[in-house]
């Protein structure tokens, strides 16, 4: 009788992830689909035949080529800006602990709520007297360190178990060799998820580059879709779109595959 | 230089040597805090000065000291309160369903035992797609014209204007942010569904408990802490919700968030003033929405302990 119901719910559950893989289906194989056959018979997904014309012509156009140049130099400046300089200060403030360290921790936690929309304006103010405005650096520099990383990154240094340290102590090891053979390698797992964690989050950004970029020059994929995918009319061209929106979803993908365990391990550390 | 550190004293070389340790530390943190100064810190403080006056990015010099008129405008002004009250709604409903839907997807990850790390990879399949591209997704999937979403509801009728009224613009808004993050939050249970002993839910299944008591005093109970760190997560994270209601509406029939707002005062209308009074406000209801969330989970918590 449980058993039944046991097989049920899960019958039940597996139908209802059916349901939200759906979306996703439609937006893959309209990628396959030419827009007008798209726009009128969206779930008929064979309908107009299948073919990698949308791909061809995204991957012709050197604009579209130029967006995902774009997003990949930008998110990995970011990531890699917070990644470093996240993870030095987590080192001081997990493992070398010094005094007032505490004080400094706490401060980062409390900024890690705050939201781009509340400091965009400010920010957008000192990034125009810095000339940086439509600039790449402009995309980056507000979000070199995150509070977030900091903190995640932190507690992954913190929980290197003493023994260790204390025989590397023992040994005579400096602090540096310290940091370089045992703080480091236990620190890695949360660096490459949080590093993942934040590539995601960073490669998704519309809000910022949409106030601070003014052309398409510098434009990243989201920003672009946005903007110079949707057609004059208003109406976006459905295939070229879906097949941008699935080739940027690979790069994600292959990274999430990579780093899924550490990922959901992250999170467990976090709480 | 040597043998002066070798013929002082053991201890006085454990404190030189913690001195060292401490200025590297130092040195390794400084980076990160000067940039977390520069492009937090001080735009927080800058937005609370500017805030103080009204001030035209058209007209910078006729900026003219208000004190707290900005916000005597802003908090008298129904604009905001609507607004307010649509981010509040959208964060509530979301998170809400996310959190139920979420945790179905992170149980049944949890249990399955074939395929684990393809089913993990595939859940997070809208967690990676831009959201942008989610919403027009959405979009198009309710538009009037051809959606199908009208078609596949059988109480709809076939020409319902999803877009045309509030509440039906809202659920549009809502079912893509649900969607596109869901995942996410089920991915988060499951890290806290990690940490639940399976020989705890066996013994409580032994003892002849059922399947909803497991649920509710074994499992739950061991994840409060995922659940909380879930919930900040993602209710801090729609609270700014802008991307959706930007492709899906515009703001049209009433569906602008508090971010959107903001957006919509300095980007469109230039004013400075104004907008960095509600970026303190959207700054405020932040760290206002983290306190509550972590008081509810801290008396749930303490309550949780007493009962057991």
């Amino acid at each position: 009788m449980t058993a039944v119901r046991e097989v049920l719910t899960r019958a039940g559950l597996i139908a209802f992830g059916a349901l939200f893989a759906v979306p996703y289906a439609l937006i893959l194989t309209a990628s396959f689909r030419p827009s007008e056959s798209v726009a009128r018979a969206p779930l008929d997904i064979f309908g107009g035949g299948w073919s990698l014309g949308n791909y061809r012509a995204v991957l012709a156009d050197n604009d579209v080529l130029g967006f995902y140049v774009n997003s990949v130099i930008v998110t990995t400046a970011i990531v890699a800006a917070e990644v470093v300089l996240g993870a030095a200060a987590a080192i001081a403030l997990g493992h070398l602990r010094p005094a007032g360290g505490r004080v400094v921790g706490a401060l980062v936690v409390a900024t890690i709520s705050v939201p781009i929309q509340a400091i965009a304006v400010t920010n957008y103010l000192t990034i125009d007297r810095l000339d940086l405005v439509n600039t790449r650096l402009g995309l980056i520099v507000p979000f070199a360190a995150s509070a977030f990383g900091i903190y995640l990154m932190t507690e992954y240094a913190a929980a290197v178990p003493a023994s260790q340290l204390d025989s590397a102590r023992v040994f005579g090891l400096g602090p540096l060799s310290r940091i370089r053979h045992i703080v480091l390698p236990h620190m890695r797992p949360g660096i490459v998820a949080f590093a993942a964690f934040a590539f995601v989050g960073w490669w998704n950004e519309f809000f910022w580059p949409f106030i601070v970029l003014q052309g398409p020059e510098l434009a990243t994929v989201p920003f672009s879709i946005q903007t110079y995918i949707v057609n004059p009319g208003g109406l976006p061209d459905w295939g070229p779109m879906m097949a941008a929106g699935a080739l940027a979803l690979l790069p994600l993908m292959i990274l999430l595959v990579l780093v899924q365990r550490s990922f959901v391990r992250m999170f467990a550390f976090s709480s | 230089m040597s043998t002066e550190t070798a013929g002082a004293p053991p201890r006085a070389r454990v404190t030189d040597r913690s001195r060292s340790e401490e200025r590297l530390a130092w040195r390794l943190v400084a980076p990160a805090v000067v940039v977390m100064l520069a492009v937090t810190a001080y735009p927080i403080l800058r937005a609370l000065y500017l805030s103080l006056f009204q001030y035209r990015a058209t007209a910078p010099d006729d900026r003219e000291f208000l004190g707290i008129d900005n916000y005597v405008t802003v908090l008298t002004d129904p604009l905001w309160w609507r607004d307010v009250w649509n981010t509040v709604l959208i964060m509530v409903v979301t998170v809400g369903v996310e959190l139920v839907i979420g945790f179905a997807f992170a149980y049944v990850m949890w249990k399955i035992i074939f395929a684990r790390g393809l089913i993990r990879t595939s859940i997070l399949i809208p967690y990676g797609i831009i959201t942008v591209v989610s919403a027009f997704a959405w979009q198009f999937a309710f538009s009037l014209n051809n959606g199908f979403v009208n078609g596949w509801l059988p109480f709809m009728d076939s020409d319902f204007n999803w877009f045309g009224q509030h509440w039906s613009a809202m659920t549009a808004i809502m079912v893509s942010e649900i969607w596109k993050t869901t995942p996410f939050m089920a991915l988060l249970l499951l890290a806290g569904l990690s940490q639940v002993s399976g020989d705890m839910v066996e013994a409580a299944q032994v003892d002849g408990a059922s399947w909803w008591q497991r649920l509710y005093k074994v499992i739950l109970p061991n994840m409060r802490a995922a659940i909380m760190v879930a919930v900040l997560f993602r209710a801090l994270d729609a609270f700014r919700i802008f991307d959706n209601i930007y492709v899906m509406t515009r703001g049209a029939q009433n569906t602008e968030s508090v971010s959107f707002l903001t957006y919509r005062q300095v980007i469109e209308q230039f004013e400075l003033g104004l907008g960095s009074a509600l970026s303190v406000l959207l700054f405020l209801s932040v760290l206002l929405i983290a306190f509550v969330l972590v008081k509810l989970f801290r008396v749930d918590l303490a309550a949780a302990r007493r009962e057991s």
